[in-house]
C-alpha cells in the first residue's frame, strides 16, 4: 500500500476499530464452542489474522480438531481436514491429473485439486505422515501456492494451516524437520483442562444440543484485515528489541544468554522474527493500538520461537525446554535494552 | 525530530519529564560522588595514622562541596537525556507500552505522518497529555544516597574521635612524639622569652610569650597533627614577625622619622647585621654619653675644662649625626653642647641625661627586636624539624639534639671512635654505647634526655666604664725559657702623636676614641 493509498487518521481509526470488532467475534465464536483455553484461542486467532500457521501440539481428545473445524465455522472460507498417516502421499493432499473422457470420446488430463486447495486447512496428526508427504505442505505454506506437473498453482486467499500432532504416542510418527517447523507462525501447546473446565465440558457437549459458531466474517474481509496488520508501524527500538530477543536465543552471539550457551545448538531463524514482528502487530491492533510494543513480542515471544530452537545434546539430555530458553532470553534482552538515564 | 505540529507538542510535553530525569540523574551521581570523596578522604584519614600526611579536612570540605555542587548543576544544565530515553523511561513506568517512544522515533524517521503512523502520533500525543511527570520521573534520594550518608557519618565520626590518632612504631607514631617535643620546645621558649621580656622592660616580648607557650602546650596535647601543628607553629612564626616587624617600625621610626614605615627592604640577614652593628654603635654612643654625663656630674673636679667639654659634647654631636642616632637624642646632646658652651655646666648635664634617656629607651626597642628575633628563629627550628620528621629526613631524637653536642659528646668519652672506623659499625662496647642517635646497640634508645632551658641573650655590661688597672700577662708555654714579648709600657712621644694623628683625623665615633684612649690611658699614659 502506498502513502497516498494509506487510510487518513479517521478512517485508519475507525479500521483499527473494526480489526479489533472482528478479532473479538472470531474469539468469541471460538469460546462459545471451546471451553477453557483462553490463551490459546487468542493466539489461533492472532495467527490468522497474522496469515500464519499453527502447530497445535496435545493429546488426544483435548479439543485440537474441535478448535480448527469451530474456526472454520465461524470463517465464510472452504474448510479442509486431512487425517495423516503412514501411506498417505503428496498426491492424496495436492491433487493429481486424471485421465477424464469427454462427451465426445476424447481423453484428456484434468487436474482434481487436493484438499489443500481449501482455504483453512486442517492437518491432523501431522507427524503421522511420511517427511516425503510432510514436505508437501512445504511450498503451501510459505508460497500459498503448489507446484504439480511443472505447473504452479496459486492458493487462494486467505490460506490458513493447522497441524496437530499427539507429543505421547511416538510410535510410528516421523517427527517434523526443522524445515517444516520453521513454515509455523507458532507452536501452541494444548493444555489439559482444569476441574471447572472439564465439569463446563460435560455440561455443553453431552446435552440434547451442542453449541456452533456462527460465520462472522468472511474471506474477503479477512484478507483486508491482515493486509491492514502489515501496515502497522514499529519503532526502531521495538525492532531492535525483537532482534536481540532472536539472537539471545543462539549460543554463538555475545548477547547470549547462559542457558542458550549451554543447551542450545542452534537459535530462532530469521522467520521467527519475522512471526514474531508480524503477530506483534496483530496483537497490537487486537488490543486497540497502532503501534507494536515490547510487550507484544514478550507475550508472544514463547509460541512464535519455541519451534524453531534446537537444543544440543546437553540440553536434550537435562530435559530443558525451549521455553526456558526463551524466558531467559526475554529477561536477559530486556536488561540489556531498558533505558537508562545514568548514562 | 521533524518540524511539524505534532513533533513540537510532544517536545513540549516531555520536556518536564526530561528535566526531572536530568535532575535525578545528576541527583544519583551527586550521590555517588560524595560516596566516593567521603570515601578518599575516610582512606586518606586512615592513612594518617600511618604516615605523617598533612589532612586539611576542614580547608578541603567546602571545595569539595563546592565541586560537587557546581558538577551537579552542570550535570543537570548540560548533561540531559535525549528525548527517546525520556520517551521510553515513561513508557515503562507509566505502563504506556511504548506509546511514547514509538511516537518520537516515527517523527524522527518519517516527515509527513499519515495513517497509521498519525494515529499512533495521535494517540501517544494524548497519552503524554495525561503524564505526571512527578511520578514518571520522581525525584528521591537514590540508594547510594545511604552509602553516602554512612561514610559521610564515617568521616566525621574520624574528624571528631579519631583525628590526630597515630600508630605507635610507624612514621605516624613517630611524627606524634615530635611534635610532642617540639610543644615542650615552645613552652620553655615562650618562658624565656617572658623572661626576657620582664627583666629588660620589653613589651612585645611580653605580650607574644603567652602566644609561643599556649602553641607549644596545645603541641604537648595528644593527638595533634602533623598539619595542625604545622599550622599552630607557623602562625606563632606569623605572630612573632609581625611584633618584631612592628618593633623594627618603631625604631626605624626613632632613628629616622622621615624614613619610618619601609621595613625588610634588604635581606634579612643583612638586616639583622645592620641592626647589630647600630646596637653596637649606639652602646659606644651609650659609653661616650655616660662618660660625659659622669664628667658633667662631677663638676669641675674632674679637670676637664669647659672648653675641653664643649669640643667632646661637639664631637659627640657630629659622630651621632653619623650613626643616624635618634633626632631626640641628637637634639639632646646639641642642647647639652651650647648649654656647656655657655658654661652651664647644670643644664647641659639635664639635657645630656634626657638624651641618654631617650637613647636607653632606643636600646630596649633593639632588646625587644632581638628577643623576639632569637625566639621566631628558634620556634622556626622547631617548624623545621617537624617538617624534616614529616619528610623522614631524620629521627626525632637528632632533630632534638644539635649537631655540635654530638660531636663533642663522642670526642669527649673514654671510648673515642676508632680512626678510620665505618661509620656504619657500632661504636665499641663501653660507657658510651648506644649514646649516639641511631648507633647504639640496644633495642631501644629510651626516652630523650629532656633539654637544658638556657637560650643564648646577648651579654649587656651595665654600669659607666671608668680608669682602672690593667695586668698583662704572658704564659711560658713548655720549651720556653723566657716570654717573648716585652712587657707593657706607654708609648714614644712620637708613636702617640701618630696615634693621636690618626684619631683625629678618622671618623671614629668618640666612643671609640673614648675607648682607644682608655686603653691607652690604662697602659701606663695618654698618647
Amino acid at each position: 500500500m502506498s502513502p497516498a493509498d494509506r487510510p487518513a487518521p479517521d478512517l485508519a481509526a475507525q479500521t483499527v476499530e473494526e480489526f479489533r470488532r472482528t478479532f473479538g467475534l472470531v474469539r468469541g465464536e471460538l469460546s462459545r464452542v471451546i471451553v477453557g483455553h483462553q490463551e490459546l484461542l487468542d493466539l489461533v486467532v492472532t495467527a490468522l489474522f497474522a496469515g500464519g500457521h499453527v502447530l497445535l501440539e496435545g493429546v488426544p481428545g483435548l479439543g485440537k480438531t474441535l478448535l480448527v473445524r469451530t474456526l472454520a465455522q465461524a470463517l465464510d472460507v472452504r474448510f479442509a481436514r486431512i487425517q495423516f498417516t503412514p501411506d498417505l502421499m503428496p498426491a492424496d493432499i495436492l491433487g493429481t491429473n486424471l485421465v477424464v473422457q469427454d462427451d465426445a470420446g476424447r481423453r484428456r488430463f484434468e487436474f482434481q485439486p487436493g484438499p489443500i486447495f481449501a482455504q483453512i486447512v486442517l492437518a491432523d496428526e501431522i507427524n503421522r505422515a511420511t517427511p516425503k508427504t510432510q514436505s508437501a505442505l512445504l511450498e503451501a505454506m510459505q508460497e500459498h501456492s503448489v507446484s504439480i506437473a511443472g505447473e504452479s498453482r496459486p492458493l487462494d486467499e486467505p490460506f490458513f494451516v493447522l497441524a496437530t500432532q499427539n507429543p505421547i504416542e511416538m510410535e510410528g510418527t516421523y517427527p517434523l524437520p526443522e524445515a517444516q517447523l520453521d513454515r509455523f507462525l507458532f507452536k501452541l501447546r494444548v493444555a489439559f483442562p482444569a476441574l471447572d473446565e472439564l465439569r463446563e465440558i460435560a455440561e455443553r457437549t453431552t446435552g440434547p444440543e451442542t453449541p456452533g459458531a456462527r460465520r462472522v466474517v468472511d474471506g474477503a474481509a479477512l484478507r483486508g484485515l491482515q493486509a491492514f496488520a502489515r501496515e502497522v508501524p514499529v519503532a526502531s527500538h521495538v525492532q531492535e528489541y525483537a532482534a536481540r530477543l532472536v539472537l539471545a536465543t543462539h549460543p554463538g552471539p555475545e548477547g547470549a544468554t547462559e542457558t542458550a550457551r549451554r543447551f542450545v545448538r542452534y537459535g530462532a531463524s530469521p522467520r521467527g522474527l519475522q512471526a514474531l514482528i508480524r503477530a506483534g502487530k496483530v496483537r497490537a491492533l487486537a488490543q486497540g493500538r497502532a503501534h507494536v510494543a515490547t510487550e507484544d513480542l514478550q507475550a508472544l515471544a514463547v509460541p512464535s520461537l519455541r519451534h524453531r530452537i534446537l537444543l544440543n545434546f546437553e540440553g536434550e539430555a537435562q530435559g530443558v525446554d525451549a521455553e526456558r530458553v526463551i524466558e531467559d532470553a526475554i529477561r536477559h534482552t530486556d536488561a540489556r535494552t531498558a533505558p537508562t538515564v545514568n548514562a | 525530530m521533524n518540524a511539524s505540529p505534532e513533533a513540537r507538542e510532544l517536545h513540549r510535553l516531555l520536556q518536564p519529564v526530561v528535566r526531572r530525569l536530568a535532575i535525578a540523574a545528576a541527583v544519583r551521581r551527586l550521590a555517588r560522588a560524595i560516596a566516593a570523596a567521603a570515601a578518599a578522604l575516610l582512606v586518606w584519614a586512615l592513612v594518617t595514622a600511618v604516615i605523617p600526611i598533612p589532612f586539611p579536612l576542614s580547608r578541603m570540605l567546602p571545595w569539595v562541596a563546592l565541586a560537587l555542587v557546581a558538577g551537579a548543576v552542570a550535570a543537570v544544565c548540560w548533561r540531559r537525556p535525549p528525548l527517546l530515553v525520556a520517551a521510553r523511561v515513561a513508557d515503562r513506568r507509566a505502563g504506556l507500552a511504548d506509546r511514547l517512544g514509538t511516537a518520537v522515533d516515527l517523527l524522527a524517521r518519517i516527515e509527513r505522518p499519515v495513517g497509521l503512523v498519525r494515529l499512533q502520533i495521535r494517540d501517544a500525543l494524548s497519552a503524554a497529555a495525561g503524564l505526571e511527570p512527578r511520578a514518571v520521573a520522581p525525584i528521591r534520594a537514590p540508594g547510594d544516597a545511604w552509602l553516602a550518608f554512612a561514610l559521610c557519618l564515617a568521616l566525621a565520626a574520624w574528624s571528631w574521635l579519631g583525628a590526630g590518632l597515630a600508630v605507635p612504631g610507624t612514621p605516624a607514631g613517630r611524627m606524634a612524639a615530635t611534635i610532642h617535643r617540639e610543644g615542650r620546645v615552645l613552652v620553655d621558649v615562650g618562658r624565656r622569652l617572658d623572661e626576657t621580656g620582664r627583666a629588660g622592660h620589653l613589651p612585645e616580648a611580653l605580650r607574644t610569650a603567652p602566644a609561643v607557650q599556649g602553641a607549644g602546650r596545645r603541641l604537648e596535647a595528644p593527638r595533634v597533627g602533623w598539619d595542625d601543628a604545622m599550622g599552630q607553629v607557623r602562625e606563632v612564626v606569623r605572630q612573632l614577625q609581625a611584633a618584631q616587624d612592628s618593633v623594627r617600625r618603631q625604631i626605624d621610626e626613632a632613628m629616622s622619622p622621615g624614613r619610618a614605615g619601609r621595613p625588610g627592604t634588604g635581606k634579612p640577614d643583612s638586616a639583622a647585621a645592620r641592626r647589630a652593628d647600630q646596637a653596637q654603635r649606639l652602646d659606644a654612643a651609650r659609653l661616650a654619653m655616660e662618660d660625659l654625663a659622669g664628667a658633667l656630674r662631677q663638676g669641675t673636679g674632674t679637670g676637664m675644662s669647659a672648653d675641653e667639654l664643649a669640643r667632646r659634647l661637639r664631637a659627640l654631636s657630629e659622630s651621632l649625626d653619623q650613626l643616624g642616632a635618634p633626632p631626640g637624642v641628637r637634639a639632646g646632646v646639641d642642647r647639652a653642647r651650647r648649654a656647656a658652651e655657655g658654661g652651664q655646666r647644670g643644664a647641659s648635664s639635664a639635657a645630656l641625661g634626657e638624651a641618654l634617656q631617650d637613647l636607653q629607651g632606643l636600646e630596649r626597642m633593639l632588646g625587644d627586636e632581638q628577643a623576639l628575633g632569637d625566639a621566631r628563629r628558634q620556634v622556626q627550628r622547631s617548624a623545621d624539624r617537624i617538617a624534616q620528621a614529616a619528610r623522614g629526613g631524620g629521627s626525632a631524637q637528632s632533630a632534638e639534639q644539635p649537631g655540635p653536642d654530638t660531636s663533642s659528646q663522642a670526642a669527649s668519652g673514654s671510648n673515642p671512635p676508632t680512626p678510620g672506623a665505618d661509620e656504619t659499625t657500632a661504636p665499641p662496647p663501653g660507657p658510651n654505647q648506644g649514646s649516639l642517635p641511631g648507633r647504639g646497640t640496644g633495642g631501644t634508645m629510651g626516652a630523650p634526655t629532656p633539654r637544658l632551658g638556657g637560650t643564648r641573650t646577648q651579654s649587656r655590661l651595665q654600669g659607666l666604664p671608668g680608669p682602672g688597672s690593667t695586668h698583662v700577662r704572658e704564659i711560658v708555654g713548655p720549651g720556653r725559657a723566657a716570654p717573648v714579648q716585652h712587657a707593657a709600657a706607654p708609648p714614644p712621644a712620637d708613636i702617640a702623636h701618630e696615634i693621636d694623628r690618626a684619631l683625629s683625623q678618622d671618623p671614629l665615633p668618640p666612643g671609640y676614641v673614648t675607648l682607644i684612649r682608655r686603653y691607652f690611658d690604662s697602659l701606663g699614659g695618654a698618647p
